[in-house]
């Protein structure tokens, strides 16, 4: 085999050995598609399962579980596991006028923001959602 | 001589060549569908919690009383429940219906949720949709776990799904997929 020859074949295995390593990348990229939408799904679900929780206690029950001013201070920041999974949850309130501006002093709505972060999500996802105190 | 030695290697080296290349097609294939079956799992899992989630929203709606008057069966596996609400009008109504959600019989691709109003079975749900389990687990008002009808408060949902995957032969095995979402039965709360 001459130096060309050999020049060809090292070219030829550099090239094939590029393919397959591309055509993985792109297949484990596709799988980390499916998975992060399976995690986007689930943190939806915690986000709202802390929203209908607050709904209940704090909007609902009559007299309140937990009075409208203390929603920020009832729900803290907290793990939930699931499986091999923790999800950071992370919920803060703010209060609002109506159309959910924040102001800087206590009114009738309150807007509550939860963000989720896990490892296989690779990014925080955020939800909220306004709530307005109810006089039942 | 040296000519033949030369034919015998370069088929050798092609032959290889040409088995790597059919091995990564085939891989690239059967992931490939195992992706697409996965997505559509995914897709399933969420119209059924969906599903759930609208059935468990009209839990006790318009009802009085407490206890097993509202609730009535609170199971690992089934929940039967009393409402005001009807399912097969999709309106409420004056009188209670009693509404029960469970598995139904096992298929090759897995079980149906069953949902019945008053013992009629609602259409279409009766279709498996790979359903592999459901688990309900009952919290009361301090989110402890309770199976005491007039305390439940709020319920857990754990389904998960299963489809073949395509790789047939040694190393097969079961594509899943867990979710699991919480309701809160707001029309319990005082």
């Amino acid at each position: 085999m001459n130096t060309g020859q050999m020049l060809a074949l090292i070219f030829a295995i550099a090239l094939f050995a590029t393919i397959v390593m591309t055509v993985n990348y792109s297949l484990l990229s596709q799988s980390e598609l499916v998975y992060r939408g399976m995690y986007i799904t689930q943190g939806q679900n915690i986000s709202e399962k802390y929203f209908d929780k607050i709904e209940a206690e704090a909007i609902v029950s009559n007299p309140p579980i937990v009075p409208f001013d203390f929603i920020g201070a009832s729900y803290p920041n907290t793990t939930v596991s699931l499986g091999s999974v923790n999800y950071e949850v992370y919920i803060s309130t703010q209060y609002t006028d109506s159309l959910g501006t924040p102001m800087g002093f206590p009114t009738d709505f309150q807007r509550v923001d939860i963000k989720i972060y896990c490892v296989g999500l690779l990014d925080t996802i955020r939800f909220n959602r306004l709530f307005g105190k109810v006089d039942l | 001589m040296s000519s033949l030695l030369d034919a015998i290697g370069a088929v050798a080296i092609g032959g290889l060549f040409l088995v790597t290349m059919f091995t990564t097609l085939f891989n690239v294939q059967v992931t490939g569908q195992n992706i697409g079956l996965q997505v559509t799992l995914n897709q399933c899992a969420d119209v059924i919690c969906d599903e759930l989630d609208n059935y468990l929203g009209k839990v006790c709606i318009d009802v009085t009383g407490s206890g097993s008057d509202t609730i009535m069966v609170a199971a690992s596996d089934s929940f039967k429940f009393c409402s005001n609400w009807d399912v097969f009008a999709d309106i409420t109504t004056s009188s209670e219906n009693v509404i029960k959600i469970a598995l139904g019989d096992s298929t090759h691709i897995g079980y149906p949720m069953e949902v019945t109003q008053n013992g009629i079975l609602v259409s279409g749900t009766d279709i498996p949709l790979w359903l592999k389990s459901m688990k309900f687990t009952y919290y009361d008002v301090d989110e402890n776990e309770t199976f005491i009808l007039k305390d439940i408060r709020s319920v857990k949902v754990e389904m998960e799904f299963f489809h073949e995957g395509s790789l047939v032969g040694p190393g097969e095995r079961n594509i899943n997929t867990k979710i699991i979402f919480w309701k809160y039965f707001k029309n319990l709360y005082p």
